[in-house]
């Protein structure tokens, strides 16, 4: 049988240049994976224009000669990786998709995994140019082997066979250099680096340039990845790229320790600009230490200053790749803080422990920032692996530092422990602009939109306008628009409109009316925390008190002693009612946990209850709670929210119930129904009459025939007021948007005999 | 060293003197004094045997932010009188105040709360001094001070943390050897509370006191015991109720705890769940709550906020 060969024609060359390498930028990007690949720890990439525009025929995208300049710019991309030796070449260089990459999925020195995995790398240099100069220098048998070839890519014509084209080429031995590669790619026939390319190709390179160095078994420690960045053409010089890509993200902290142990710490943030902050207190035993970190959420475009380097995709990569904040020692890293997995700054602990108040010494300073609660700062912070950076530890600071010999960790906690606590003071003050600015982005957002309205229209608009304004405008569009319909269909379009900017406009004032109240609602929580502040020393001086009666009780006669137990026990008890008072103050104004759970009603209900204990017992009001099934659980929900609900709710029946005079009875029962649970408030007060079911629910219409205040007003003791005898007017329709968030529902039904009013409420 | 039999009490808080007088301690008011010369003439004086300690020293004269807080004067305190028990007061949220903070203290305690703890403090001094004097020349050595059982030695060798079986000399052993005792407390396992120990038996914590005098050789009555909040060997406790009514075949100690002298039908404990009988352990109702019931393990998972480790019991929490 006869044998067949095959062979390659040139045409391929040009073919995976133009189909496989579709940019010029992804080809560029794909020389600098070779580099990485290569186990290089700097490269250099310059994009320099070509000042002499020569006429020049070339093909286009379609294969179709035309005549154009020869502008492409010069492209230098320089490494000092393992370099290749002139077999290397000779095997390696021109085969096409050799399956060498493919065999080794790591590079043989730092063993990193590899990035340019078609091993198609190569030929982007020819869609990059049609004249490419290799220089690489590989290390062999103690010396150094460096070989310079120079490719022509227009010899390799299509019909001609690539094993015909030979390129003039260079061998020499050396003593002395620097393994490495040069590719001088020159000769592009069209010019077509424009900002959005080149912005891909910085984006694609800052996911290379995060790696800061990891240890790898079996391999070298990687020391990392650094790219510089030459371009005129954009007026840009990059002289390291990861410093570009730290200062990319939401914000950038530097944190300095100077002579005599004073921390400075600086963020560069949206919004905020440049703020610093020094440390209350001093750290001598760290002076010389500094911080650069990048804060780097990943959730939205909205939180990057530099879109040009890191986009949502690439960004998540790098963090789920490089995240965390690395220590080095006198520049060497010492591991394992900041590798996947190590929390050693313990932000991945309090973000699981839904720690959300801030440590007491940034307090002050969060409370001084306007919409910033210190003690939900902490919500804002964000995982271990957002923050990317490294703690350098200088000379100065490196006595207070024992480096374990295998570079794994610290001897003592010392050092690492004021470590730990600096660098966590920089992160919570930079989550708490944080959370300073996202509340600012929408203002400035509103305001934006203000601004360009005023431009259309020509007028100033006052911020509460706006709306109605903006309304006005659409108003007088469509009605122009509508002038051109016929009768029927115009009528029809301006009813429709009518009935929309109506509905509009009412929600808008029920919203502005709901907000004011509101606001005066939480301008009291300030002074809810002065007076818990307050009661808190009451609560230590009815101990004080109960310590001191303990001590004469003992030296008095047994009927003394007998009263003073009874005082005692007295104290005890207010001192316990109030303690519970406070707890449940702190529990719904300040919010400690940010995650939904399944929650146990019954105990819930019993608290919620002694609440009003007080009340419940001056007015003798049954609750009755003997058909709550213990073992129910409701939610997911908030703690806090579901006392929201239950106090809500008790306080509206317990007023109900003196508003009504006779007997004071409150029921509640729960029970699961399929998979929701379900809970009834069943109470013998004034009712409500079944038209008034949904109304009650808009905020402000709670008591619609006026029932439940004028009989409040006959039959509360003045004295009480307070507990129960007032109301925002919101009870109702803040309890219909907890649950409805939640997935439940809450409504009035018909209540059965002997019972004024029921409202039920279902959960999940 | 010579140790005094003295509790020194150092305060920027003049109203809390009353309180030092009632328990017996020297107060040291540091009210716009300067709180570093006041804590160095302390420091000439013979080694107290506790130092108790407010955690806010905001009151004082000095402007130097490291005399601010009393967990700096604790260390400072600590490194001369190594083996003085410091326990800090606050009226702060315990929870505000990070752990690194608190373990600056041998025991951090809610001034609110300061009369629940007196006894503990006692227990503290009394401890510490114990220790003190003790000359341990083993882990096993230290051990004798929590008075175990005989056949309960072995595992708590090995649950004993590697920083005591290697210490048992250093200075810092008593505030090791506390922290532990705290978590073998807190933690039921080798030791059960009342909770624990009535479930154990059968019954519901009415029951448990009724026969608890039966239980007396059960008491931990070790180094740091307190007597108001008991704690019991649970072996010991299985050991005493199977003495007195040995098991028929197939019967635990919560069928046999039921035959115990004066024990009737509203005495026998049972499961917060599914209100049937027999719950062999105590679970939480949930994940934020701090309530525990008695329950059948099988009506309960494992409680997210805890760890499992051996020798000690799972916390679980009720299913749903």
């Amino acid at each position: 049988m006869p044998e067949l060969t095959f062979t390659v024609d040139s045409a391929l060359l040009s073919e995976l240049g133009e189909k496989l390498v579709e940019t010029a930028h992804i080809a560029l990007v794909e020389l600098v994976k070779n580099a990485y690949d290569a186990d290089a720890t700097q490269t250099t990439v310059k994009i320099i224009p070509n000042p002499v525009l020569e006429p020049h025929i070339a093909q286009n995208r379609s294969g179709l000669k035309v005549v154009g300049m020869r502008a492409g710019p010069e492209i230098h991309v320089i490494d000092n990786g393992s370099g290749m030796t002139f077999s290397d070449v000779e095997k390696y260089w021109m085969r096409i998709a050799t399956t060498h990459k493919q065999d080794v999925k790591v590079s043989p020195r730092y063993g990193r995994p590899r990035t340019g995995e078609k091993g198609i790398g190569r030929f982007s240099c020819r869609r990059l140019g049609t004249e490419l100069r290799l220089i690489t220098t590989a290390a062999v048998n103690r010396h150094f082997e460096q070989t310079e070839v120079l490719f022509e890519w227009l010899k390799f014509k299509p019909g001609k066979e690539i094993s015909k084209v030979t390129c003039t080429g260079e061998r020499k031995r050396l003593n002395h250099a620097t393994p490495g590669t040069t590719l001088i790619i020159r000769g592009s026939p069209l010019d077509e680096w424009r900002k959005q390319g080149y912005d891909f190709l910085k984006r694609q390179l800052a996911v290379l340039t995060a790696n800061r160095g990891r240890k790898r078994l079996h391999f070298e420690e990687d020391p990392g990845f650094r790219v510089s960045l030459e371009a005129p053409g954009f007026n840009e010089e990059i002289t390291d790229l990861r410093e570009s890509l730290l200062k990319a993200g939401w914000g950038d902290l530097n944190l300095q320790v100077k002579a005599g142990g004073i921390v400075t710490c600086t963020l560069n943030a949206m919004h905020i600009k440049e703020k610093t902050i020094t440390h209350p207190q001093r750290f001598p035993a760290l002076a010389s230490v500094s911080a650069k970190i990048g804060i780097m959420p990943t959730y939205s475009r909205d939180e990057m200053r530099k879109t040009d380097v890191i986009s949502k995709t690439s960004l998540q990569e790098i963090v789920d790749d490089w995240g965390g904040v690395y220590i080095r020692y006198k520049g060497f890293r010492v591991y394992p803080y900041g590798e996947p997995g190590n929390d050693w700054l313990n932000i991945d602990r309090d973000r699981g422990l839904r720690k959300t108040a801030l440590a007491p010494i940034l307090q002050p300073f969060a409370a001084r920032l306007r919409g910033v609660n210190p003690q939900r700062a902490l919500l804002s912070l964000l995982s271990s692996k957002s923050y990317i950076g490294d703690v350098e530890i200088g000379e100065r600071a490196a006595s207070s530092f024992e480096p374990k010999a295998s570079r794994e960790g610290f001897v003592g906690e010392a050092g690492i422990g004021q470590l730990r606590e600096v660098v966590r003071f920089a992160i919570d003050w930079s989550t708490i602009y944080r959370e300073y600015t996202r509340g600012l982005a929408l203002k400035e957002a509103a305001q934006e939109a203000r601004k360009e309205l005023e431009i259309q229209l020509g007028e100033d608009v006052e911020s509460k306008e706006v709306v109605s304004t903006a309304l006005r405008v659409v108003e007088t569009e469509v009605r122009n628009l509508a002038t051109r319909l016929p009768t029927t269909e115009r009528q029809q379009v301006l009813r429709s409109l009518r009935t929309a900017t109506e509905a509009i406009a009412k929600h808008d004032a029920a919203n502005r009316e709901e907000l004011r109240h509101l606001q005066l609602v939480a301008s009291t929580s300030t002074l809810l925390l002065i007076f818990s502040h307050e009661v808190k020393s009451l609560l230590s001086w009815f101990e004080q008190v109960r310590i001191s009666l303990d001590r004469v009780q003992g030296r008095v006669n047994k009927s003394e002693s007998d009263r003073l137990a009874d005082v005692i026990s007295e104290f005890g008890e207010t001192k316990e009612r109030l303690l519970q008072l406070l707890s449940m103050t702190s529990l719904i104004s300040v919010n400690r946990k940010a995650e939904a759970d399944r929650l146990a009603l019954h105990p819930r209900l019993k608290r919620a209850i002694r609440c009003f204990e007080l009340i419940t017992t001056s007015y003798r009001i049954d609750i009755n709670i003997d058909e709550v099934s213990e073992s129910l659980k409701v939610g997911p929900i908030l703690e806090a929210e579901l006392f929201s609900v239950l106090l809500n709710l008790l306080s509206n029946a317990i007023k109900s119930v003196i508003a009504a005079g006779g007997e004071r009875k409150v029921m509640i029962a729960a029970e699961q129904r399929g998979s929701h649970a379900v809970i009834n408030i069943r109470d013998t007060g004034v009712g409500l009459k079944e038209r008034h079911y949904e109304a009650v629910f808009n905020p402000f219409l709670s008591d619609p025939e006026d029932l439940l205040y004028r009989g409040l007003d006959s039959r509360l003791n003045p004295e009480d007021e307070y507990i129960v005898g007032t109301g925002s007017g919101l009870g109702l329709s803040i309890v219909r948007e907890i649950l409805s968030y939640r997935g439940g529902s809450v409504h009035f039904v018909k209540p059965s005999k002997g019972w004024k009013a029921d409202i039920e409420v279902v959960l999940p | 060293m010579s140790i005094s039999r003295k509790i020194f009490w150092i305060d920027d808080d003049g109203r809390r003197k009353r309180t030092a007088d009632d328990i017996g301690a020297d107060f040291v008011n540091v009210n716009e004094e300067d709180l570093g010369e006041t804590v160095d003439g302390l420091l000439k004086r013979p080694q107290p045997s506790l130092i108790i300690l407010d955690h806010i020293l905001d009151k004082t004269a000095g402007t130097n932010p490291f005399f601010k807080k009393g967990s700096t004067i604790a260390e400072a305190l600590k490194e001369k009188w190594s083996t003085c028990p410091v326990v800090g007061i606050t009226n702060a949220d315990l929870d505000t105040i990070d752990l690194r903070t608190q373990r600056a203290y041998d025991e951090l305690f809610a001034f609110s709360h300061f009369r629940e703890y007196i006894e503990t403090i006692g227990a503290i001094r009394r401890g510490f001094a114990t220790i003190a004097r003790f000359r341990a020349r083993g882990p096993k050595d230290l051990l004798s001070l929590l008075k175990p059982p005989g056949d309960e030695i072995d595992r708590l060798m090995l649950a004993l943390p590697e920083d005591l079986k290697n210490s048992f000399r250093d200075p810092s052993v008593a505030s090791n050897l506390y922290t532990w005792v705290e978590k073998l407390v807190a933690r039921p396992g080798f030791l059960y509370d009342s909770l624990w120990a009535a479930t154990l038996t059968g019954l519901n914590e009415k029951g448990f006191e009724k026969v608890v005098a039966l239980f007396d050789k059960a008491i931990y009555k070790g180094v740091f015991s307190v007597s108001d909040n008991p704690r019991w060997w649970s072996s010991r406790l299985t050991e005493i109720v199977y003495k007195r009514s040995p098991p028929e075949s197939g019967e635990m100690s919560w069928h046999v705890g039921r035959k115990l002298p004066g024990i009737k039908d509203e005495h026998y404990s049972c499961c917060y769940k599914c209100k049937e009988e027999y719950p062999e352990i105590v679970a939480y109702l949930d994940a934020e709550s701090d309530e525990r019931r008695p329950m059948h393990l099988r009506c309960t998972n494992l409680d997210p906020r805890f760890k499992r480790e051996l020798y000690f019991e799972d916390m679980r929490m009720m299913l749903g």
